[in-house]
């Protein structure tokens, strides 16, 4: 093979792989990307990321603030073992955490792949495995509807979100069966 | 007649060694026996209790707190709510550091209202009743507003107007679609409580209530 020839292999083998590596970023989406808001958008693109990462922080905040003032028996592990790694699940420190669940948040919701959070650190979404983050937190069925309606829909109405988008373009999601099994009882 | 003076001082030390064991702090936490702080305490109240870690919020207080759900916030002491629960066979387990109990599966003729797929109690260093929370299910929207408005009704005798209220609790705007929802907010000096419905969809209609001091 010439020099010539070895050339023009690698130069197509570069922009095989680019393309496929942008095909990826672009194509891969969310279970939340079909799903519609009163805006005839998905959820990432109505609220985009700014929405986002308010949402995900009032849900740091209303745990913070739930852990305060009633302790942690209706929350499970999740939160309160972030970082001290007894578990895989618990390795991640709270600032990582937080960041990770923005970018899983963004991606499932229609968004991109990855995102950079406040913290200005890069935090992709759509690799994020939710069984292995849950197993043995022991999240109970009640612990998880507990955190939906008293977490996570504060969170979404505090931040601006109708209620009409709650929904249709947020709640099923969370409310997804398969979504579900891969949090609780693990 | 040696014999038995030998098998009475041999049990009589057996037991000594175990009561002594069973007595050290780490044991003590492994068996249960524990306060808020963590420290160990013997179950027939011969331990020192550990020193309230948060001032007069956690202290026992002087007239028992708002009665809720059957138990009096303030008063009501983990013996008290694990004898209600084995009074009725219900299942419970220890939280970590054995200030919280997990409930499962409460009739609402103990409660008033909906069955409890789950209660939740929080102790103070004191060990008595700092929160409960629980978890209904009602298999009707109107059920759960006939629920919530109990509820409400109750904690406005307890604490007056809510603090706090979101969306409206009738049938038309939480049988609108999946996680409508509507909430009401109360409180009165230290004691707060909070009354979440929630539309589930298939799962069912939600009470969650919330109260703590």
């Amino acid at each position: 093979m010439s020099f010539r020839t070895t050339g023009i292999v690698i130069a197509t083998l570069a922009v095989a792989t680019a393309c496929s590596s942008d095909d990826s970023n672009n194509t891969a989406k969310g279970p939340g990307a079909t799903l519609k808001c009163a805006s005839g958008q998905d959820a990432f693109d109505t609220y985009k990321a700014a929405g986002f990462v308010a949402v995900n922080q009032a849900i740091f905040a209303k745990v913070h603030d739930e852990v305060a003032a009633n302790g942690a028996t209706n929350l499970g592990s999740s939160f309160m073992e972030a970082g001290t790694a007894n578990l895989p699940a618990t390795a991640d420190d709270a600032a990582t955490f937080e960041g990770k669940l923005a970018a899983f948040l963004v991606f499932a919701y229609g968004g991109p792949t990855s995102i950079t959070y406040t913290d200005n650190k890069t935090y992709t979404g759509d690799d994020q495995d939710m069984v292995t983050a849950h197993t043995g937190l022991g999240i109970t069925e009640d612990q998880y509807m507990y955190f939906i309606s008293n977490i996570v829909v504060p969170a979404l109405t505090d931040s601006g979100v109708s209620s009409d988008d709650v929904n249709n373009c947020f709640a099923p999601v969370v409310l997804g069966s398969d979504f579900e099994a891969s949090i609780v009882n693990q | 007649m040696k014999r038995v003076a030998r098998w009475g001082l041999g049990s009589f030390a057996a037991v000594m060694v175990l009561v002594t064991v069973a007595h050290l702090p780490p044991v003590a936490g492994w068996l249960g026996w524990t306060h808020h702080g963590g420290s160990g305490t013997c179950p027939f109240g011969y331990g020192k209790p550990a020193a309230p870690a948060g001032g007069a919020a956690t202290a026992r207080r002087a007239s028992p707190g708002p009665a809720v759900l059957g138990f009096s916030l303030g008063a009501t002491t983990r013996l008290d709510v694990q004898r209600w629960a084995l009074a009725h066979a219900l299942w419970c387990s220890d939280g970590k550091g054995g200030s919280e109990l997990a409930c499962g599966n409460a009739p609402g003729s103990l409660l008033g209202g909906l069955d409890a797929k789950s209660l939740w109690f929080e102790f103070a260093s004191d060990d008595t009743l700092a929160a409960v929370r629980a978890v209904r299910v009602a298999p009707t929207v109107d059920s759960l507003v006939t629920a919530f408005h109990r509820d409400a009704d109750a904690l406005g005798g307890l604490a007056g107007e809510p603090a706090k209220q979101t969306g409206h609790a009738d049938a038309a705007t939480l049988g609108k679609g999946l996680l409508s929802q509507a909430s009401a907010e109360y409180r009165r000096g230290d004691f707060r409580a909070e009354l979440r419905a929630t539309n589930f969809g298939p799962r069912g209609y939600v009470l969650t209530e919330s109260y703590a001091l």
